[in-house]
């Protein structure tokens, strides 16, 4: 019964997949250009976004909401406001976490390169700065009549993800969604994933630097 | 010499109070009995379904937050356990059971021997798989209410009952709530290990809705608190 289902699951997921047509490598290039050219134009993103985390066995996703704010170089925050109110500010090297008021303050030089990895990478996929990932990952493009779809696989280093698959709007380049698949464990069929959908995204407003500033 | 005489009786009493685990002062002793699995009042989440806590962890001045997702499996007689950080990466996925923990995936930095173990230990304690079979030996004790202004003599009510159970890993001291029929606290020993866990419940339901535990020694702290 579990092959039967298994086989169902599959045929599922190749089926969506299919629906996203691979890109040439001269039409890839292509957008890959621009979207470089879209997000060297951005200075700052103001999203809200919907945070999905599943995990294979368990009878529920869990579901987190909040909003998004990202400022150039290197500064981002997450303002969770349910179920539970969080906040993450990261500014350079420093992360700030906030919760029920209380505050910690980690510096991620020392963090390990794993670490550094993650962050670096999760930010460059959330403001759509693909040149950044060429040396590690293996970017394949896919589009629907809306979007394009980027495939992140690593190919070097610790692979924390199986893959990063990132939704674009073909319209102004933005990232709608964003799906981190983890590589599967010994002992566990699937993958666990956790996947961001944003939406209500503002480019290039006015944020106040002191909004990011770590204390 | 009559103060002589009163040293052994005096030095029985501080030996007998010594003896009496902190969670259970107060309580009078009712000597070894058997006892089964239920008197502890295991309470039960739901079969096949998960339940979410949010998780703060504290160590020294740290605090770190993330999420513990927690699904019995009947058939299998485990307990899948899966904690995340806020954001989403998984830091540990593994099942419990009363054989001990089996873990599929393990973030870097919680991957040492003794960081593993306590886990383990406290996983199991929490969700009594540290338990095997259903009838123990325990030493008991109990706190009973007397109504002395009742003008009619009345019972004794059992209020609060404790039972030290030697386990493989180490004596724990189990405290329940008689009137209400809940599992309140449960103290392990322990050299460093050392530690208490604290139920606290909504009205009306059985499940906790927080559970505090505490490793004064480690300077560890971990907040469970059911969020659905």
């Amino acid at each position: 019964m579990n092959k039967i289902f298994s086989l169902l699951l599959a045929l599922c997921i190749s089926a969506s997949v299919s629906a996203q047509k691979a890109l040439n490598a001269a039409d890839a290039a292509e957008v890959e250009k621009s979207i470089e050219a879209q997000t060297s134009k951005l200075t700052t993103i103001k999203s809200n976004f919907k945070q999905t985390k599943h995990i294979n066995g368990m009878s529920k996703d869990y579901v987190a909401t909040g909003d998004m704010m990202y400022k150039k170089d290197n500064k981002v925050i997450l303002n969770y406001t349910t179920p539970k109110k969080y906040k993450m500010v990261v500014n350079g090297e420093k992360v700030m976490m906030e919760n029920n008021g209380k505050k910690n303050v980690y510096n991620t030089k020392g963090a390990g390169a794993s670490m550094n990895e993650m962050q670096a990478m999760i930010t460059a996929c959330m403001t759509g700065n693909l040149q950044s990932l060429k040396n590690k990952y293996k970017l394949t493009y896919y589009e629907d009549g809306q979007n394009y779809l980027v495939k992140v696989v690593p190919i070097t280093g610790k692979k924390i993800f199986k893959d990063i698959e990132m939704e674009l709007k073909k319209s102004d380049k933005m990232l709608t969604r964003l799906r981190l698949t983890e590589t599967a464990k010994a002992g566990k069929s699937g993958n666990d994933y956790t996947e961001y959908s944003f939406s209500g995204t503002e480019q290039n407003i006015s944020l106040a630097d002191s909004l990011f500033t770590i204390e | 010499m009559r103060y002589l005489l009163a040293l052994p009786f005096c030095l029985v009493l501080l030996l007998n109070s010594a003896c009496t685990p902190d969670i259970f002062k107060g309580m009078e002793s009712k000597g070894k009995q058997t006892i089964q699995r239920a008197n502890l009042y295991p309470y039960h989440l739901n079969a096949d379904q998960s339940t979410m806590y949010s998780m703060e962890l504290g160590f020294h001045d740290n605090m770190l937050s993330c999420l513990l997702l927690v699904q019995p499996d009947e058939a299998q007689k485990n307990t899948r356990i899966v904690c995340t950080s806020i954001f989403g990466a998984t830091i540990l996925d593994a099942t419990i059971s009363e054989k001990g923990m089996l873990i599929y995936d393990c973030a870097e930095q919680l991957r040492h021997k003794k960081v593993l173990r306590l886990l383990e230990k406290d996983l199991q304690t929490i969700f009594l798989k540290n338990l095997k079979g259903n009838d123990f030996k325990a030493k008991v004790y109990h706190k009973s209410y007397t109504n002395n202004e009742s003008a009619i003599a009345t019972d004794p009510i059992l209020m609060n009952a404790g039972y030290s159970i030697k386990t493989t890993k180490g004596k724990y001291h189990y405290k329940t709530n008689e009137v209400e029929q809940k599992l309140t606290s449960i103290a392990t020993d322990g050299k460093l290990t050392k530690g208490k866990m604290v139920f606290e419940y909504s009205d009306g339901e059985f499940q906790p809705n927080k559970i505090t535990i505490e490793h004064p020694i480690l300077h560890l702290s971990i907040l469970l608190e059911r969020t659905e």
